[in-house]
């Protein structure tokens, strides 16, 4: 396996960009859910960095926020996170991203002539790895963690679904409109 | 700069070296799972709390985590009284609450640098045969972080900027407007740094020994 320094250079600063987006203030739905940015990114990161870069980028990320930096949406980090209900989402990051990526490329991957279609490709892969693969790391983790029934825990999941339906829908408009404004990106 | 969440101090805990509370974290973390007795738990949760205050790290911060884990500790508390008893509830909870601010006092006690120093010497073996054909050279690894603690006030700035612009044309709420645009400068910052870090001869992070 080569890793070349401008993967590492891209990985490293996407990381950087995740982080930022836990700074963007978080929409909050109807019932007081909150919805934040940074899983977007993840979505985002399997787009357009494909799985491998994308699982490196959110592995550097995850590694900052365990190892005591406060990057998490909120100010969060540390290791009391891996002892929380939620830690399972954030060791999901890295798979999750990659999974993105996987299921975008296995659809025909990002081409400049995309158009409607590939705004559902992208949506259907975000959904898959960004949702369907991160719940199923955040899932089971809380269940292990709290002793809790998968149902109890099901239904408190169901209520954070459509804050994520949403942001596969951005993920989609966003990556469709980076393909116009910046077209080299998918060129390699 | 963003600082860590570590908070300078001379105690028995912040003089202990990272490796060994790192291992002290995980035993802790195996032995708690074991304790099923309230009382017990609950004596460890007292305990803990008495740590913090002896530790300078102040009764604050542990009531602070307690509260950031509020909404889970009650549906969790609750759901489990309902389906097994109160005594199993207030286990549960406790053992929760014990779990996350024992962890978070290795993080409060261990500056960030001692913590990547740790993490430095876990990866070393991934530079000997036969770990080594993984590919995961620690040169790469603490590269990467380094580089991206160093464009994380540089991407905190172009958020920001990108924030202004879009309050100026009352769209500081879309996410789309924050988010497009933010990227794509990212995408061509990392480009250019890539080109610059590869003129300057970095060829390759691969098993190779260059760097």
């Amino acid at each position: 396996m080569r890793i070349s320094p401008k993967d590492l250079v891209l990985m490293a600063i996407f990381a950087a960009f995740v982080a930022a987006l836990g700074l963007i203030p978080k929409i909050t739905l109807p019932l007081g859910v909150p919805i934040t940015a940074q899983t977007l990114g993840v979505m985002l990161a399997g787009i357009v960095l494909g799985p491998k870069r994308a699982f490196g980028a959110l592995a550097i990320f995850t590694l900052l926020v365990l190892l005591g930096l406060p990057l998490l949406a909120g100010g969060r980090g540390g290791l009391g996170l891996l002892a929380g209900p939620s830690g399972g989402f954030l060791l999901g990051f890295a798979p999750a991203a990659a999974a993105v990526g996987w299921f975008s490329t296995s659809f025909g991957g990002m081409t400049s002539t995309g158009g409607f279609a590939q705004g559902v490709r992208v949506f259907l892969a975000s959904v898959l790895g960004g949702i369907v693969v991160l719940y199923g790391f955040g899932i089971p983790y809380w269940v292990m963690m709290t002793d809790n029934a998968v149902s109890a825990v099901l239904a408190t999941a169901v209520i954070f679904l459509p804050g994520d339906l949403l942001k596969a829908v951005l993920c989609a408009v966003i990556a469709s409109a980076l393909i116009r404004a910046y077209p080299p990106l998918f060129e390699d | 700069m963003i600082l860590g969440l570590s908070v300078p101090g001379t105690s028995w805990l912040h003089r202990a070296p990272a490796g060994a509370k790192l291992l002290g974290l995980a035993l802790f973390g195996t032995v708690i799972f074991l304790i099923s007795d309230y009382h017990m738990l609950a004596a460890l949760f007292g305990g803990l709390a008495l740590l913090y205050w002896s530790c300078g790290l102040g009764f604050a911060r542990f009531v602070g985590q307690i509260k950031a884990l509020g909404l889970f500790l009650v549906i969790i508390g609750l759901s489990q009284t309902w389906l097994s008893g109160w005594e199993s509830g207030l286990e549960v909870t406790l053992r929760l609450a014990i779990a996350v601010t024992g962890a978070s006092l290795v993080t409060y006690t261990t500056p960030f640098s001692e913590m990547s120093d740790v993490l430095e010497r876990v990866l070393a073996p991934f530079d000997r045969a036969p770990l080594s054909r993984l590919g995961l050279r620690p040169a790469s690894v603490a590269f990467a972080l380094t580089m991206t603690v160093r464009f994380l006030p540089v991407m905190e700035q172009v958020i920001g900027e990108t924030r202004q612009a879009a309050a100026a044309r009352g769209r500081e709420r879309n996410w789309i407007a924050l988010i497009l645009p933010s990227l794509i400068r990212t995408l061509k910052m990392a480009h250019e740094v890539g080109e610059a870090v590869e003129a300057r001869g970095l060829e390759s992070f691969s098993t190779k020994n260059q760097l």
